[in-house]
């Protein structure tokens, strides 16, 4: 439906576990000051993880034979719990993981597939086998913390990492667990992704957030840093992209619920307009969102003026931003709206406001 | 809300449509296929769809396959379910796809020389959004990489869409088709038969890969009734849980499994003596046919040694990320035909099988179907499929 859905329980979000060139850790995070916008192509596409230091967060054993994104997810997942100070007796069923990823198993599949020409199925290694399955990163992220209320991995190309979100708050609302860690975490993105997302990706990326019901936030007087009040995910055809009135209808009416799913009171609305500097279509959807901000006087892009094109961290992008802005948030005011737009014609929106 | 299934698609190794699906699981028979057009697994095997293109021609083995497949079963299901045109702004119809590797298979044709890389080889998941487009969807499309449990996990989140109202109708499946790397991987793990697909068998040695698309139509009852779509079955409610164990390995104790089949009936207020019938994950793994045998008598209490029970992978293979989608389609004609296909490939029994499986059909009675997928990485769902009342 082109209008936000509203949760009826209060999700918040209590930590954020970012792990990205830019900061490993909400300390680091916040002590960033860019918005997550891509930097201008240089001569590399590929930029190295160079801060990650796998031993130094994961111990000498245990991740050897993991993919990297496996890796990037169980620390996040590690510094969203410690961020949200969960307890580290926490009953695992009470806590779910909802992963998006694009390319945690590609390196692998790449590499797999190669060997195979090469030497046959002893081209491959028993012990990374299993690394050809896209899940493994979420799967992963159970096995070494123990969250058995449920583990799914999403994936679309940009937004799966929102979806994740979105996906994980409807559970809790539903009662499956009430808590989840969601969010999204990549490996090695193929060249050619270039073309679609942006001219220079970064190498991987993990951003986990830590969400909660109320309920369960308040019981055990953690600190949220916002609560999410409402959300949506859709398709946008290429039909309604090339047709700017039905394209501005369907973004309007979404960018008008959002802001009455908002509770009263607040001086603001600040919109995060996310999207791959690459691709046409996204900023086809994007410039109808913007002309939605520009049009409201209490509405503000984050980002500025041309809001939020970046796409370097694949589908772990939006939720670096948004852990990003939670982590940097210093006034109780202004709500966050993070609109997310794919190459490929998805739309994740998630409205938060400030808690008390 | 009631949610209900309106129409089904399959393209599988035992034939296109419901109805060729249907007397297929039925008859029980189908083999596994040496795999002649993947270079660099010689003496390998899998349940295979072999199609020529919808106009009769010789099949272009560079079009995305999994897409075929997924596109010929979302077709069937909306001409099922009497939904021909989704271009209707007014109706918000979404499609969530499951899928393990998706159309992987261009980028090992580049890797084995067989075609150069260009904008379609890269990425193996575009297929739902390629729908999304053909099909001018404006409700979620989503993909679910859950591993082998990705079908019925896109069928509970489709499911769910509808039931909160953000769209109106569901499409709702897996696709999957053979990937050279993935089938590498698991013959390197020893996983895989090298007879047939043998669940529950004594000799049985692994699973054997398969291929196919299976796709639900979903939409509430009203929903349903307002356009005189006639509902096939219910979808009542599914239980989720991750054993945190091992990537690979079910814990044995199968206590997740168990708490997902629990939950599942829960929340669909069915009792287990009121499961008229259940289509297992039933891989042909030692450890996960054990483990689900063990699971299913528990949850099923004295009514486990006579609750029918079925294993479809014994005539498709294991389709992957298709495999629950596959269950949950199964599960809507167990119950529009109140009979349930045999368990093929059943010389032997193992004895710590203990569930009422037979290899030939076994007659259903009145009420639920409780279907299970279990995954890489120990994530599981159930799901009860229910009758129309």
């Amino acid at each position: 439906m082109s209008t936000p859905r509203l949760l009826d329980a209060g999700i918040v979000v209590t930590g954020v576990g970012p792990v990205s060139r830019h900061a490993i850790g909400r300390a680091e995070l916040a002590g960033v000051a860019t918005e997550w916008s891509d930097s201008p192509a240089r001569d590399e596409w590929l930029r190295p993880l160079d801060a990650f230091d796998a031993a130094r967060r994961l111990g000498r054993k245990g991740w050897r034979a993991l993919p990297p994104a496996a890796r990037y997810a169980m620390v996040a997942a590690r510094l969203a719990g410690e961020d949200a100070r969960l307890d580290a007796d926490l009953d695992g069923n009470l806590v779910g993981v909802v992963l998006g990823t694009n390319f945690a198993a590609d390196e692998t599949v790449d590499r797999f597939d190669r060997a195979v020409l090469a030497e046959g199925v002893r081209g491959i290694s028993p012990l990374e086998a299993p690394n050809f399955s896209i899940n493994v990163a979420a799967s992963q992220v159970s096995v070494d913390r123990g969250y058995r209320a449920f583990n799914i991995t999403l994936i679309d190309l940009f937004t799966a990492g929102s979806s994740a979100l979105w996906t994980a708050c409807q559970a809790l609302e539903d009662g499956r667990a009430p808590v989840a860690l969601a969010g999204a975490a990549e490996g090695r993105p193929p060249r050619q992704s270039t073309e679609v997302l942006a001219p220079t990706l970064d190498e991987g990326a993990a951003c986990l957030l830590c969400l909660e019901t109320t309920d369960h936030a308040a019981a055990r007087a953690a600190r949220p840093l916002g609560q999410v009040r409402a959300g949506a995910q859709l398709f946008v055809p290429a039909a309604v992209v090339e047709a700017p009135d039905r394209l501005d209808a369907l973004t309007h009416s979404l960018l008008d619920g959002a802001v009455r799913a908002l509770p009263a009171g607040l001086s603001g609305v600040d919109v995060d307009v996310v999207r791959p500097p690459a691709s046409a279509r996204a900023e086809a959807v994007a410039a109808a969102a913007i002309r939605w901000t520009a049009a409201r006087t209490d509405a503000a892009l984050v980002g500025g003026p041309d809001g939020g094109r970046a796409a370097a961290q694949a589908s772990a992008t939006a939720p670096l931003r948004l852990a990003s802005q939670l982590a940097r948030r210093t006034t109780a005011s202004r709500a966050l709206v993070q609109v997310v737009i794919g190459p490929e014609g998805h739309l994740v929106v998630l409205v938060l406001s400030p808690t008390a | 809300m009631t949610l209900v299934i309106t129409g089904l698609g399959m393209v599988s190794p035992v034939g296109e449509g419901p109805e060729a699906y249907w007397q297929g699981l039925l008859a029980g028979v189908s083999a596994p296929q040496p795999i002649t057009d993947r270079p660099g697994i010689p003496d390998s095997h899998a349940y295979r769809v072999a199609r020529a293109d919808a106009d009769g021609s010789t099949r272009d083995d560079r079009r995305p396959r999994c897409l075929d497949l997924a596109r010929s079963a979302v077709r069937q299901a909306l001409a099922g379910a009497g939904l021909g045109d989704t271009r209707d702004s007014a109706l918000h119809v979404g499609l969530f796809l499951g899928t393990g590797t998706g159309d992987g298979e261009a980028a090992e044709q580049v890797r084995d020389g067989r075609r150069s890389a260009g904008t379609d080889t890269w990425w193996a998941y575009g297929g739902a959004a390629r729908l999304g487009d053909e099909l001018e969807l404006t409700g979620p499309v989503q993909t679910v990489s859950t591993a082998c449990a990705a079908g019925a996990y896109a069928v509970a989140l489709a499911a769910q869409s509808v039931l909160r109202g953000e769209a109106d109708v569901a499409l709702a499946g897996g696709a999957e088709v053979v990937s050279r790397p993935a089938l590498a991987a698991f013959l390197r793990l020893g996983a895989v038969d090298p007879v047939h697909c043998r669940p529950f068998d004594a000799k049985r040695q692994g699973t054997v890969y398969g291929e196919g698309a299976a796709f639900l139509v979903l939409e509430s009852a009203e929903h349903a009734r307002a356009r005189s779509a006639r509902p096939l079955a219910t979808v009542d409610a599914g239980g989720w849980s991750c054993d945190g164990h091992h990537l690979t390995a079910p814990a044995a104790d199968g206590r997740q499994a168990a708490r997902a089949g629990r939950e599942a009936l829960r929340r669909a207020g069915v009792l287990p003596e009121q499961i008229a019938a259940v289509v297992c994950h039933g891989t042909g793994t030692p450890l996960n046919d054990r483990t689900e045998s063990r699971v299913m008598t528990e949850l099923l209490g004295p009514r486990a040694a006579t609750t029918p029970v079925t294993a479809v992978k014994s005539v498709l293979g294991h389709s992957g990320g298709a495999a629950g989608a596959f269950s949950c389609a199964t599960a809507a004609l167990v119950v529009a035909h109140r009979r349930l296909p045999p368990v093929a490939n059943l010389d032997v029994r193992d004895v710590e099988c203990r569930l009422a499986i037979s290899s030939s059909p076994q007659p259903v009675g009145s009420g639920s179907v409780l279907l299970n997928a279990y995954a890489f990485g120990g994530n599981n769902i159930s799901l009860v499929i229910g009758p129309v009342s």
